[in-house]
């Protein structure tokens, strides 16, 4: 009989016969591994030159690539800025965000990759002309994949338009879960809205109780002076840890 | 739709850590997949239909056997602690919704069986 099963083959014959139950084989490896190991490799390398890397993600229009040009213009003036800017096709994004004052703008086009990956930040890196002290990651516009996928950031920004209205941190709790700051963008257009914006702020705070909540508006700039001083204690923490 | 990234990596996993007479008589992968990883599992399921065919080292009668890993809740008014898989979990004692949660993001293959 067979003693692994139970079977009336013999055991010599156990090899050759099929067990419902077969052979098992621990494994215990993350589907992740490969990408954490690379963004492993990118936070050292921002660590040990200095750089702060945020990431930021949204909805496709919810305001990324406006909110960063009229960031840098101003983030600029004290800091050497690079930025890499991830979509599907097109460098559209690329180019709006030239000639506001970064020292790089990387386009990465995914080809249909609905996220960046550590390796895609990596590969980008290495296009770089200038030693950035801030690196701002405009990722591919998706409320799902890119949570999953480490790069090496320090922060972590998530995007709320009001366009979008209320429910997007309930529809999808984990991109919001994953934030350092959400920033309600385009409250500008509030008053032509059914907007509330404390139902918003109170569903980010039940599924991102820790996050940070900023209201701006890119066009009028209400409180774009906030989100500056947020960044500005980003690059000093990064600054103090390193 | 990472998820066919995620089974890209899974299957190169096996490939590396596997024989090829064990991959060719793989049964099952089983899979422990967090409730707050941001993974679907039908889409997991979906995407190693879609992408196995690239692969004709794996066996063909191979299947991926999903476990959904809970997170441990805690109520932010009264407390309770509790495991859940709900995205938005609800506190059973006294139903606020306010709850913090922690773990259920695992994305690993537990084991594998071979016949």
């Amino acid at each position: 009989m067979c003693t692994d099963c139970g079977c009336d083959k013999t055991a010599h014959a156990k090899h050759h016969h099929h067990h419902t139950h077969g052979e098992v084989i621990r494994m215990g490896a993350s589907l992740l591994d490969k990408n954490d190991a690379l963004a492993e490799q990118n936070r050292q390398h921002f660590s040990h030159n200095n750089i702060t890397t945020v990431n930021i993600i949204s909805s496709p229009g919810s305001g990324k690539t406006t909110l960063l040009s009229h960031t840098l213009p101003n983030l600029c003036q004290d800091h050497e800025v690079a930025i890499v800017v991830g979509d599907l096709e097109t460098d559209i994004d690329a180019q709006r965000i030239r000639g506001k004052g970064a020292s790089d703008v990387i386009q990465v086009t995914t080809g249909g990759t609905c996220h960046l990956d550590a390796g895609m930040v990596a590969a980008a890196l290495d296009k770089l002309s200038n030693q950035p002290d801030v690196l701002l990651v405009e990722n591919v516009g998706n409320l799902v994949c890119p949570a999953s996928f480490d790069l090496g950031e320090a922060s972590r920004v998530v995007l709320l338009s009001t366009t979008e209205g209320e429910d997007k941190p309930l529809k999808y709790p984990e991109i919001f879960a994953w934030a350092d700051l959400v920033l309600i963008t385009k409250v500008d257009l509030i008053p032509y809205l059914d907007f509330d914006i404390d139902h918003a702020k109170s569903h980010i705070r039940r599924v991102a109780p820790k996050a940070e909540i900023i209201e701006v508006s890119s066009k009028d700039g209400t409180n774009m002076p906030e989100w500056l001083n947020w960044l500005h204690q980003q690059i000093h923490s990064v600054n103090l840890a390193s | 739709m990472h998820e066919v990234a995620l089974i890209e990596n899974m299957i190169d996993q096996l490939a590396q850590q596997l024989t090829a007479e064990q991959l060719n008589n793989l049964s099952a992968v089983h899979l422990q997949i967090g409730c707050r990883s941001g993974v679907d599992v039908s889409a997991m399921r979906f995407a190693f239909n879609a992408t196995r065919g690239k692969h004709p080292h794996l066996a063909e009668k191979a299947e991926i056997n999903i476990e959904v890993q809970q997170a441990k809740m805690k109520c932010r008014n009264c407390s309770h602690e509790w495991l859940d898989s709900d995205r938005l979990p609800t506190c059973p004692i006294c139903s606020n919704v306010h709850c913090e949660a922690e773990g259920g993001t695992d994305l690993m293959i537990t084991h594998v069986e071979v016949a």
